[in-house]
């Protein structure tokens, strides 16, 4: 133990100073060898201040000693407890390690858990805005061009109008002129209510409702004047004044298309038809 | 300081420790082929192709079946299923009428012939018809001597196989286990379907881990022999053997990198378990990878050289986990269930095969890595060391069926299974080595 080393030092001292003192009174000696009784007193005196220095001597180093065996004792009582925290230290140690590692793989698992449900919110982000999309695909405004018009329209009226397109060209004359009666009722300001009104005429005429042609055609003319197709309702009109055997009416028909609109194909027909109305 | 337990790990990976005692090392001696396997195939695979291999002209007395070593490889893949093929010889130059084939269900037809050459070697000819489409799908001729007869018959199933299937084959490769039958320990080398087998090392002591190099030409294991761990580095066609690691401590788990230049270990120095790298090539000083208090082990690499997949106990229980090389970038990747190990990638890099604790059965699954879903591939509880095939069909584990060691393979559907039943004591700790170039 290194600790004793430390403190047998003091007592290693107290032999130095004996010593010393041991080394002073020797030249003392040798001076005083004339006189016998002189000599025999200071020997004597010289005996009893060595005696007098060893008991001295003597008391401080069983004190150094006695001081020693204290410290020693307290330094290993100081030891083992220190021992004991040391232990103690150890056992919290790897309880503190085992916590750590269940802590770290409790961390893992959230940190991994995150992760999952991050991809898991993407995922249904994405299915969501999908399934949004395609709900509100009806809804959107689409661009069609119709009879050689484009406008803006909205998926129910595209519908509504093909339906009734489907049953014309099934030659169903009455339901078509039914149905693109209900185009026309249901969206008055669609781009669909000029070509509705149109085909309606055409139907109406198809289904011999000679009267109700004419009408349709006249109101469609009105709501657009410069229509690409108003030269054809004119001549659908004319038409169906003929079927009516309504020449003069038939005739006033022709001569509008023919006046004007003289470039078109229906300008053609129209005049081979007033021709062959006389 | 105490290091924390890691039990099931520990005990399971070293429980062959309790055998130590004995004395006396046989190297290298290509001893006679002693472990005998029986195949038996259990599954069905959703769909087989029917195929027949007519009977071969074969020269008078040839050491080995060829014609039968073919079917038995080709029906255990479970991908391909044996028909008649019929009593009349038909070699490589014949030309069959496929009509009477179609008609009884076949779709792939082998022809062949086995002839003596005038220095005394075989010439192995074949040649496979696609019966459906009536086109000649090829042939070849291996002049093989009579002991390389098996060799040409595994290559025969390597054409057969990768022509029919589109996937190359792996009969011609070799596996490596260790077997113990009393105080014996033995490593064997062996054909992919277990036969041929000779012993590359004999050992009163036990040997655990062996482990192919990427060129298929050394193993590194470990072995007792000094009472203690030490991994050894072996070549298989010479059988001299080198000392990899023998450091203070134990010695465990060796993994070769992809390039072979280095190896990943665990090593102790008395402390606890760490995963160090090694030079292969030996000397230098191993490198410290990772850097923990708990138990880091089992590294294995992935077949591009960039991951390691390791076990690690750092979380209060062992999980695979992954890293760089140089131990940078540390995730965890498994997450179900307390008890993970024995990581192995496989050659296209696409799965993770390892042990699992499930229910108290430690089961082989597979991760696909690319999205992380799982499949227990097994019903069996005492599944070890999961080992893919090199054309990362087929995975090689160690388990118990009827108290007995066997090895078997799965499927990675885990539909099909073969059991490779040996002889006396048991086997166990499989490494499936890489093509042969």
């Amino acid at each position: 133990m290194p600790t004793r080393f430390v403190f047998a030092a003091p007592r290693l001292a107290a032999y130095g100073l004996l010593l010393a003192l041991l080394a002073a009174a020797l030249p003392a000696q040798a001076q005083l060898f004339g006189g016998d009784d002189q000599a025999r007193r200071a020997i004597i005196e010289l005996r009893e201040r060595v005696e007098a220095n060893r008991l001295t001597a003597e008391q401080a180093n069983q004190a150094l000693q006695q001081q020693q065996t204290e410290l020693t004792q307290r330094l290993d009582e100081e030891l083992l407890g220190l021992r004991r925290n040391l232990v103690e230290i150890g056992t919290q140690n790897d309880a503190l390690r085992r916590e750590l590692a269940e802590l770290r793989g409790h961390n893992e698992r959230l940190a991994h858990l995150v992760a999952e449900l991050q991809r898991q919110q993407r995922d249904l982000q994405r299915d969501w805005q999908a399934q949004l999309d395609q709900r509100l695909r009806p809804l959107e405004p689409i661009t069609v061009t119709v009879e050689g018009v484009e406008f803006q329209t909205r998926p129910e009226e595209v519908q509504a109008f093909d339906a009734a397109m489907v049953v014309l060209r099934a030659s169903d004359f009455e339901r078509a002129a039914r149905l693109f009666g209900e185009v026309v009722a249901q969206f008055p300001r669609s781009g669909y209510v000029v070509p509705a009104l149109y085909w309606q005429g055409n139907a109406q005429y198809a289904a011999r409702q000679h009267a109700a042609a004419v009408e349709t055609f006249r109101r469609m003319i009105t709501v657009s004047p410069r229509h690409p197709r108003v030269p054809d309702a004119l001549l659908g009109i004319a038409n169906a004044h003929i079927a009516q055997r309504d020449n003069r009416a038939a005739r006033a028909a022709l001569q509008e298309l023919i006046q004007a609109h003289p470039t078109t194909e229906a300008a053609a027909v129209a005049r081979e038809r007033i021709t062959r109305l006389r | 300081m105490p290091v924390p337990p890691l039990s099931g790990l520990t005990r399971r990976r070293f429980h062959a420790l309790a055998a130590l005692g004995g004395s006396g090392l046989a190297l290298g001696a290509w001893g006679p082929a002693q472990a005998q396997f029986r195949v038996e195939v259990t599954g069905v695979g959703l769909q087989q192709i029917p195929f027949a291999i007519a009977p071969f002209r074969l020269a008078t007395g040839l050491p080995q079946d060829v014609p039968a070593i073919v079917r038995a490889n080709l029906e255990r893949t479970g991908q391909l299923r044996a028909l008649p093929g019929g009593s009349a010889i038909l070699d490589e130059s014949a030309r069959p009428d496929l009509a009477p084939w179609r008609a009884a269900g076949v779709d792939a037809l082998i022809t062949g012939s086995v002839e003596r050459l005038a220095d005394g070697r075989f010439d192995v000819r074949f040649r496979l018809w696609d019966v459906v489409r009536a086109q000649d799908l090829g042939g070849l001729s291996f002049p093989v001597p009579a002991s390389d007869l098996r060799l040409a018959a595994h290559r025969l199933s390597d054409y057969v196989y990768e022509r029919l299937t589109g996937d190359p084959g792996v009969f011609a490769t070799r596996i490596a286990y260790i077997s113990r039958h009393g105080e014996r320990h033995n490593l064997w080398v062996a054909d992919a379907d277990g036969e041929n087998a000779q012993t590359a090392l004999a050992s009163a002591e036990p040997i655990i881990s062996p482990a192919w190099s990427p060129n298929g030409q050394q193993l590194a294991y470990v072995s007792f022999e000094a009472r203690r761990p030490v991994i050894y580095t072996h070549e298989v066609a010479t059988g001299r053997r080198r000392l990899l690691a023998g450091f203070r401590g134990s010695n465990s788990a060796p993994a070769w990198s992809p390039d072979g230049r280095r190896l990943l270990a665990t090593l102790t120095f008395g402390g606890s378990s760490q995963i160090f790298a090694i030079d292969a090539a030996g000397g230098g000083q191993p490198q410290r990878i990772t850097q923990t208090s708990g138990i880091e082990t089992e590294p294995a690499f992935t077949p591009d050289g960039r991951t390691v997949y390791f076990v690690s106990d750092r979380g209060g229980s062992p999980q695979i986990y992954r890293m760089t090389p140089a131990g940078a970038d540390v995730a965890r990747v498994t997450f179900e269930g307390n008890y993970n190990i024995s990581p192995a990638v496989s050659p296209d890099g696409r799965w993770l095969a390892y042990i699992s604790r499930i229910g108290g059965a430690f089961r082989v699954c597979v991760m696909e890595l690319a999205n992380g879903r799982i499949t227990p591939l097994t019903d069996t509880s005492a599944d070890e060391s999961p080992s893919f095939a090199p054309n990362s069909r087929l995975i090689m584990y160690a388990t118990q069926a009827q108290g007995r060691e066997v090895l078997m393979t799965t499927s990675l559907d885990g539909r099909i299974k073969t059991r490779l039943a040996s002889a006396p004591g048991g086997i166990r700790e499989p490494d499936w080595g890489p093509f042969q170039r």
